[in-house]
């Protein structure tokens, strides 16, 4: 009788955890709870430019930041791009040959578009009953700064002086081809401006 | 009896085993990899368009809700005290371009007098720059005993967000040919203008 009962119990146990499972598979596979509403893509700006991009960065960063207790460990892919504005270009003749000032650099540092892009790895609180929410303002911030010495370390690497003697070349190539004219351009600042 | 009590337990375990990797294979597929790529390119970027996307974050009704996890979900929403609504937004950047490298010198034809320049310019493709790097929180309340809305909650929702904004743009072609139409209009006129200076009447022309 004892055997039996011992029987039933251990089968009881088997088909608990065969439904345990069968409803983690189903929880798993079943559609994620749309709890976000959606609004349309709307367009915001359209402007017209002329730019030469002439160099592009894109990096996976690991986001270690904290506030206070609070720390946040996430991963980032950054686009770096470096362009040069075109449409206030200053020129002066010397002869017959164009001559061009290369104007200031247009470092800009944007968030990939790409799956997977941003993505939280960790957050936690040293305190032991301390929350490990981080305010949107709080993230912000911590993105802001990961974003900023992004862009430094743009110019450390030397990626700024490059592009701009890229942009040396591709400038006068371009505008000699169009206007069939000699043209020269003068780079005044090699190294490029960060503060700009 | 004994002989049941080991197969019991044996296929319990292989259960518990089974549950375990079922697991693992999505952290697995997150593997973290950092990654550095450089690139020289010689893009003319001749237009350029932010869209805003926004997201509210609300809880989903009994009669809204389809499936097993939904209806768990709502079911666990409306047992719990107090309010969970947020809306935020971000702007994603597109730009259209030319791509220098293609120009060859069959695509620029000067006139015999030298008084007239048609430019054979390469099509305008359209990438995205890339969205902001932070989230606009546009309303935030969570009252009573509902759960904070956390910075992975936020990444998963603008990933989310990312992923319809993209379907919008490839399946509406009005982003594009608007992109499109700005590019060109400025192509002409900044040559144009270029022209003029140097005493040629610049003809713009783009490829298919």
């Amino acid at each position: 009788m004892l055997k039996i009962f011992s029987s039933i119990k251990w089968l009881a146990l088997l088909a608990i955890t065969v439904l345990a499972i069968i409803i983690i598979l189903t929880l798993k596979n079943s559609p994620k709870a749309p709890d976000a509403k959606m609004s349309r893509t709307l367009i915001s700006e359209l402007i017209p430019v002329i730019e030469l991009c002439n160099l592009e960065i894109v990096e996976d960063i690991p986001i270690k930041g904290h506030i206070g207790s609070k720390h946040i460990f996430a991963r980032v892919t950054l686009n770096g791009n470096i362009s040069f504005d075109l449409d206030n270009l200053e020129t002066h003749m010397s002869c017959d040959t164009l001559v061009i000032m290369l104007p200031r650099e247009k470092v800009e540092v944007k968030e990939s578009t790409a799956p997977g892009s941003y993505e939280v790895i960790d957050t936690w609180n040293e305190k032991l009953f301390g929350s490990d929410t981080f305010s949107t303002l709080e993230e912000n911030e911590i993105k802001r700064l990961v974003a900023q010495n992004f862009k430094k370390r743009i110019y450390a690497k030397g990626y700024v002086k490059r592009a701009r003697a890229e942009a040396v070349e591709s400038i006068r190539d371009m505008m000699s081809y169009m206007l069939k004219t000699p043209v020269k351009v003068i780079d005044p600042s090699p190294s490029g401006n960060i503060k700009g | 009896m004994k002989n049941i009590h080991t197969n019991l337990y044996y296929i319990i375990f292989c259960a518990i085993l089974l549950a375990t990797f079922t697991g693992c294979q999505e952290n697995n597929a997150q593997d973290q990899t950092f990654t550095s790529e450089l690139q020289s390119v010689r893009k003319l970027v001749l237009a350029r368009m932010t869209v805003s996307k926004m997201a509210a974050i609300d809880d989903i009704s009994l009669s809204e809700a389809k499936g097993l996890r939904q209806t768990a979900s709502a079911i666990l929403a409306s047992i719990k005290p107090g309010t969970r609504r947020a809306a935020y937004s971000y702007d994603t950047y597109l730009r259209a371009y030319i791509n220098l490298d293609q120009l060859s010198d069959a695509d620029i034809q000067v006139s015999n007098n030298g008084k007239n320049t048609d430019i054979y310019l390469p099509p305008i493709t359209i990438e995205y720059v890339g969205r902001d790097i932070g989230i606009r929180e546009d309303h935030y309340r969570v009252t009573g005993l509902r759960s904070e809305i956390d910075a992975a909650e936020r990444a998963r929702l603008k990933e989310d967000m990312n992923s319809v904004l993209k379907e919008e743009v490839r399946h509406n072609p009005m982003f594009a040919e608007r992109l499109k139409e700005e590019a060109q209009r400025k192509a002409r006129v900044y040559f144009k203008a270029w022209g003029e200076k140097h005493g040629t009447d610049i003809r713009i022309h783009f490829k298919n």
